[in-house]
């Protein structure tokens, strides 16, 4: 006698032992036992879910010596000779093999006949969808109004193919894919009554292997069993599965996350010497990146198919990083996934997905940005932008980088400047540009005139309590803002502005020493910016971006 | 002997040796993996394994490598005349029909063996049954007369359907490992260790490629990668002259060495890019182009040879699976290649 393997040996004999299709086998067996089942029923669903199993088990059903009954005993004489295949009633067609008219006419004659020694004759037609157009014709009237001896099962696995006419003559039962944690369960007990010893972390790994199948579940079972014997190792399963090993795929999605391209070509290459080929490993990645970003964004309980320990432990992984970064990690690994199965040098396709995802700039979440620029807003219009006396100005999260540039002797020194005040001297106590915009955008909005004024000022700063705007030389708007009721009005609009009390000065330098102090300020300047025109990597920039200097501001001060 | 002559595949061969040792072989076998790397010689093996006249001797003996055995059966497996092994083998004209494969094998199967002590239908190829025969062919991979095995083989899997991937224990026959053939082509051949690392990385894990790879070839994808590395992108004379090097046609010839050229080029980059990340030389393809290879991983950005490999791999796609003017193709890449 030949070996049977596990799949066969362990074909449900009872409704109860089909797993996974609890609907399906309850509603068969009241259809049973209060004998209400319908003459013609078709069962869809992927394969190895138990569709031919619960075919067989009805013709039990109905035939057993005790029967009909929800609960067939499996060992009267009808039901053993069901189960050894040589029962005279119940007749299990292979449509695939037998798809022609002729075939479905022998069905027909044969209908007609009663059953020889059970109670139902069966007529299973497996893999239906293969009839052809006529076979399945020749059959509709026959499947409408059987004799009331026969009941047809047809059983596919392509529903899609069977006409609709078949369809509505068929009570139809749609099986589904069995969970992950049924199959685990499955094979665990199967395992343990064959007395094979396989350790938990396996079962895990072969009923996710199986996707949702049992019978290629018990396959890779029996495969393994026949590799390695009664006792089965992880990696044995790992390696005769192919399947890469767990922590390696782990760290190379560390490897991406830590930017280490050096890192992810090493495991690439450990995992090719351990014949893993690169589409699996490929999946096998893609998988974990999708396992991460859910339990980023879901939370780790929706995910059954990791033990808790594992699951912690990609929650670490992915702890530091946004749920955009993930899901461009992810977007791209879907795209090199593809790539890696058409291409004809798959390696080098992965390899350059990996280099390239392991060289990703971090994406900072919108929420973050807007955050960041919420603080910024308040601290300005709050007045602490500034910068305690140069320590730590570089550690305060404050609008831009330039204002470590302003070393004032007061403590809440706010300055900006305007125009051309570029030098380094005129930038040490002065706003940042975007600061000082919005300031003019603010008075703008109460009192046009005089912003225009403060536009055209040539310098405002605010120090010690005073805002001071300077004007080179007098002209109408330094005339306008002299006024008294400009100066009130710009006061009031100030306090509103910076929260704080600021007396207004305005300032015409008419003396010629201070003319001169400016001309030369002035000077300074546009040398210093044609020389910045001149440089080599100015040039080259606005070559490259095509566009112009609007604004020329110094460095950090280090 | 078994499996001598085999090279690699120890899970395999472990599988097979321990499974008829316990009595524990399975009705259906999918062998898949790359075309070259033996499946096919292993199915014959096991074929030999489960008639040989001497396996209860083994058996008992719990050893399957002693002894060369030349008992009639093994001699007729391996002549092909034993009449409980047969071997399906497509045609080269069209699909495998369902006619063959009911009349070829479910018909013979349900015979008892002739002399042996299992019937086994070797099926090669078995990604050319068309969809009828394989839908044909799954209630007898399922539950086959007893006595039976059948073994599919094919470097396709994803084209069988997925129940009778299902029905099968499945075999998967991963590329040789590099250093397994390195150490056949120094074995077999006049090469050096770099050459021959070099071969085996173009093989691509099948060693009958590897070994058809000469010095001749070795030195012409030198030539290529210093022609290539020299070409001014600006200058349109040098990237025609080097297209019209190329080879272009459609003959099979013509298109085994354009594969070849592709592998070549792609090789190339990817030294460019190890040692960008990092890594030393030695772990290089091109060892004896290495000023060549570390002179443009200096003068190349990383994401410009990201974006040449890229171009590369849409080119080379285009080449062989799409329908493009193969000229224009590669004067563009070339182009993209040289910038």
């Amino acid at each position: 006698m030949s070996y049977i393997v596990l799949a066969r040996k362990w074909r449900p004999k009872t409704f109860d032992d089909v797993i996974g299709q609890e609907v399906i086998t309850q509603t068969l067996k009241n259809a049973v036992s209060t004998g209400k089942i319908a003459h013609a029923l078709i069962f869809s669903g992927p394969r190895g879910v138990g569709k031919t199993s619960t075919a067989r088990i009805i013709a039990k059903a109905l035939n057993c010596e005790k029967g009909p009954t929800s609960d067939p005993c499996s060992n009267c004489a009808f039901c053993r000779e069901i189960s050894e295949g040589k029962s005279l009633d119940v007749i299990e067609i292979d449509a695939a093999s037998h798809t022609g008219v002729d075939d479905v006419r022998e069905i027909i004659e044969n209908t007609r006949y009663l059953p020889s020694s059970g109670k139902t004759k069966i007529y299973i037609i497996d893999e239906a969808h293969m009839l052809s157009q006529s076979a399945f014709n020749a059959l509709l009237k026959t499947l409408e109004e059987p004799p009331p001896h026969v009941l047809f099962i047809l059983a596919t696995t392509e529903v899609h193919k069977i006409p609709v006419t078949i369809l509505s003559r068929c009570q139809r039962y749609d099986f589904k894919k069995v969970s992950t944690a049924n199959i685990k369960e499955r094979i665990e007990l199967i395992s343990s009554s064959e007395g094979i010893k396989i350790p938990e972390e396996t079962l895990y790994l072969i009923a996710q292997e199986s996707d949702g199948s049992l019978r290629d579940a018990l396959s890779i079972v029996d495969q393994l069993i026949a590799t390695f014997g009664n006792e089965i190792k992880h990696e044995d399963a790992t390696g005769i599965l192919g399947v890469s090993d767990k922590s390696l795929i782990k760290s190379t999605i560390e490897a991406i996350l830590n930017k280490n391209p050096k890192k992810c070509i090493e495991i690439l290459n450990e995992v090719s010497e351990k014949g893993v080929s690169p589409k699996r490993f490929a999946e096998d990645l893609l998988k974990l990146a999708r396992y991460i970003l859910l339990i980023k964004t879901c939370g780790k309980e929706i995910i059954s198919e990791f033990s808790d320990d594992e699951k912690k432990e990609l929650e670490n992984l992915s702890r530091n990083e946004s749920v955009e970064t993930l899901e461009i990690l992810f977007k791209m690994l879907l795209e090199g996934a593809e790539d890696v199965q058409r291409s004809f040098y798959p390696r080098m396709a992965l390899e350059v997905t990996l280099v390239k995802l392991s060289l990703l700039e971090r994406v900072v979440s919108l929420d973050d940005i807007f955050n960041k620029i919420d603080t910024l807003s308040k601290k300005i219009r709050s007045g602490n932008l500034s910068v305690q006396k140069g320590n730590e100005s570089h550690e305060k999260p404050t609008a831009n980088e330039e204002e470590s540039g302003y070393d004032n002797d007061s403590p809440s020194a706010i300055g900006f400047d305007t125009k051309a005040k570029n030098s380094e001297e005129n930038q040490s106590n002065s706003f940042t540009g975007s600061s000082l915009e919005e300031f003019i955008r603010f008075v703008k909005s109460k009192k046009p005139i005089t912003a225009t004024g403060l536009e055209h000022a040539d310098k405002i700063n605010v120090d010690n309590g005073i805002l001071k705007i300077e004007f080179l030389s007098s002209s109408i708007h330094s005339d306008h803002l002299l006024r008294q009721d400009a100066q009130e009005n710009l006061g009031k609009l100030s306090k509103e502005f910076f929260d704080q009390n600021l007396r207004v000065r305005v300032e015409v330098l008419s003396s010629s020493a201070d003319k001169r102090d400016y001309q030369s300020l002035k000077e300074q300047n546009s040398k210093i910016k044609d020389e910045i025109y001149e440089d080599p990597i100015v040039k080259e920039a606005l070559k490259i971006f095509g566009g112009r200097v609007v604004k020329i501001k110094p460095k950090d001060k280090e | 002997m078994f499996f001598t002559s085999i090279i690699g595949h120890e899970f395999q061969k472990e599988a097979i040796r321990r499974a008829s040792l316990e009595n524990r072989v399975s009705h259906a076998y999918l062998f898949f993996g790359p075309d070259g790397v033996g499946k096919k010689l292993v199915a014959i093996e096991f074929a030999r394994i489960l008639n040989c006249i001497h396996l209860s001797d083994r058996i008992a003996e719990k050893k399957l490598e002693t002894n060369p055995c030349d008992c009639i059966s093994c001699k007729k497996i391996k002549k092909g005349i034993h009449p409980d092994v047969f071997l399906i083998e497509y045609g080269g004209i069209k699909d495998i029909k369902v006619d063959q494969i009911r009349e070829e094998v479910e018909d013979r199967l349900y015979f008892k063996p002739f002399e042996g002590r299992f019937k086994v239908a070797i099926v090669d190829e078995a990604h050319r049954m068309n969809l009828n025969a394989q839908n044909a062919f799954l209630k007898t991979l399922e539950e086959p007369p007893s006595d039976s095995v059948i073994i599919l083989i094919t470097s396709q899997p994803q084209v069988l359907l997925p129940t009778i991937r299902s029905r099968c224990q499945l075999f998967e026959f991963k590329p040789l490992s590099q250093d397994v053939i390195v150490e056949e082509i120094i074995k077999r051949k006049k090469l050096s260790h770099d050459e021959a690392i070099l071969a085996a990385r173009l093989s691509g894990g099948s060693l009958g490629k590897a070994l058809s790879l000469d010095q001749d070839l070795l030195s012409e994808r030198k030539e290529i990668i210093m022609k290539l590395s020299n070409i001014n992108p600006n200058s349109a004379s040098q990237v025609l002259n080097f297209v019209e090097s190329l080879p272009k046609g459609s003959s099979s010839q013509d298109v085994n060495k354009l594969m070849f050229i592709f592998y070549i080029i792609s090789l190339w980059l990817r030294d460019v890019v190890l040692l960008k990340i990092g890594f030393s030389t030695d772990f290089l393809s091109n060892r004896d182009l290495i000023p060549i290879v570390s002179k443009l991983a200096d003068s190349w950005s990383m994401d410009n040879v990201l974006d040449k490999l890229k171009f590369l791999e849409k080119a080379w796609y285009e080449a062989f699976r799409g329908n493009v003017n193969k000229q224009i193709m590669l004067e563009n890449l070339v182009l993209k290649i040289t910038e």
